[in-house]
């Protein structure tokens, strides 16, 4: 996880001190300085600069002025503190930078810290502010009813899953595993991995929690923290797929795109699985008129062919005749023959 | 017909349309030897090759399992086989092959004994039928050596 690092400039000891203790506890790295110049040789650019505009000498302008005019720091956002609002022109020529105005709200300041950094960052403050897994559950859109659950099992008992031979599966011991924090373990649950959002559970829940939106959350957190999926997933055979997009267009979980990329040497369009969306159905393989995408093992064409046309052969009333095999002549020469 | 024995029927059941559990251990272990039970993921998987490789082989019918519409198992597979398998069965009879050859049923998972049902019913009305000869090649399929998946 690569962490943000921020630069603050102001003459007073005490502010940077202050700065830098609020956005370093919130998981982001900070540098202080007095002035911009103390920072330059340090060679990796900052993603955000915050900078205390205005002290009664007016350093700060010139600070500013420097930020925007460095290469290297043209396009890093830039957070003003100031006592004025500055102009609405000055802004658009500071462009990207915002302003807080002194005496500067705590809040205030880390809600424009926050929006100034893309949105992938916001992860590093959950961790780092100690954030529980369940409370990073909620976070995530779809999980938000997670504390609801009281443990009564009916969403285990009206679970498919379990009967189509997956013991260990259940939804239940997932959000308990997540409610005491046991982060791995729950990543590597079987049930992260095999709900395939049927919703069967949904209007049997007694308090009316959306499970597979929980489920699918914990999966997002796993494929952030780089957990892959349990399951065997669909698998392209990319030499013959001819980028019709039926599969793409079929898939319930929209796990196929059609992607461009080097196959044995030459530039084509082929067909691509995401495995943690994947939820094996074999949807794809049914409709792949090119035979190119199966889901591997179990279910290929050849196994439930091979399996067909095995009883086939073991009920048909009259034994098969195999069909006659021509022997490959070789063409003779005819100046051989004379 | 009844020289030539019961009518041999291929069944592809999707794994989530039947629930209770004695219906599947009758799908699984009690069938009679012309009956063939084969589980697939989702009905979605069933692929027209699989419907026309069993007629080439001669079997006399094919019953098609899967969940009804807003039931599946996988959001959307159900429409997906009917879409394909319905028009199908309607090119089969285009070629000759009966209409009650190809029969679907669309259960509720929470409908008990409704397959065994169907798959008496489908018995009856095959045995009003001839054997099947319309297509039937009798040539077994071969798998063409290892198979060359990318993993």
């Amino acid at each position: 996880m690569d962490v943000p690092l921020v630069w603050i400039i102001s003459p007073h000891a005490g502010t940077r001190q202050v700065l830098g203790l609020n956005l370093s506890r919130r998981g982001l790295r900070t540098l202080e300085a007095a002035l911009l110049d103390e920072l330059q040789p340090d060679d990796t650019p900052p993603q955000l600069v915050v900078i205390d505009v205005e002290p009664p000498d007016e350093t700060g302008w010139a600070a500013v002025d420097a930020v925007r005019q460095a290469p290297a720091l043209r396009q890093v956002p830039l957070i003003m503190l100031v006592a004025r609002a500055p102009t609405m022109g000055r802004l658009l020529a500071l462009r990207p930078a915002r302003w807080v105005s002194k005496p500067a709200d705590t809040d205030a300041l880390l809600s424009e810290v926050w929006s100034s950094l893309p949105d992938r960052y916001r992860r590093s403050e959950m961790i780092a502010s100690h954030m529980t897994l369940a409370d990073r559950v909620r976070a995530i859109p779809g999980g938000e009813h997670l504390y609801m659950c009281y443990s009564c099992g009916t969403c285990v008992s009206s679970c498919m899953i379990q009967l189509a031979g997956e013991r260990s599966y259940n939804p239940r011991r997932l959000i308990q595993k997540v409610l005491n924090g046991l982060e791995q373990a729950a990543y590597e649950d079987r049930t992260t991995w095999l709900c395939s959002a049927c919703d069967l559970c949904y209007p049997r829940c007694p308090q009316e929690i959306h499970i597979s939106g929980v489920i699918g959350a914990i999966r997002e957190l796993a494929i952030e923290a780089g957990h892959n999926s349990a399951i065997e997933t669909a698998a392209v055979n990319e030499l013959t797929c001819v980028a019709c997009g039926l599969c793409a267009e079929l898939c319930p979980y929209d796990a196929v795109t059609l992607v461009d990329k080097r196959v044995a040497g030459q530039a084509r369009t082929v067909a691509s699985v995401d495995a943690s969306r994947c939820m094996a159905c074999g949807l794809c393989a049914a409709n792949c008129r090119s035979a190119s995408i199966e889901v591997p093992d179990t279910f290929t064409n050849e196994a439930v062919i091979s399996a067909v046309w095995d009883w086939i052969q073991e009920t048909t009333p009259v034994p098969f005749v195999q069909p006659e095999v021509i022997e490959r002549v070789e063409p003779v020469p005819s100046h051989a023959t004379g | 017909m009844s020289d030539l024995g019961p009518p041999r029927i291929l069944v592809f059941q999707c794994q989530y349309s039947v629930y209770s559990e004695t219906e599947r251990e009758a799908m699984s272990s009690q069938l009679p030897p012309h009956v063939k039970h084969v589980q697939v993921p989702c009905s979605g998987r069933i692929s027209p090759l699989f419907v026309l490789n069993a007629i080439q082989g001669g079997v006399d019918g094919v019953l098609i399992c899967g969940c009804v519409p807003e039931k599946c198992h996988f959001k959307a597979g159900n429409l997906g086989a009917r879409r394909q398998l319905d028009a199908f069965r309607s090119f089969l009879s285009y070629l000759g092959v009966e209409e009650e050859r190809v029969r679907f049923a669309w259960t509720d998972p929470a409908e008990r004994g409704r397959i065994l049902q169907e798959i008496a019913t489908m018995e009856e009305v095959l045995s009003s039928l001839d054997q099947a000869s319309r297509l039937v090649t009798r040539v077994p399929f071969q798998p063409q050596g290892e198979s060359q998946w990318a993993s």
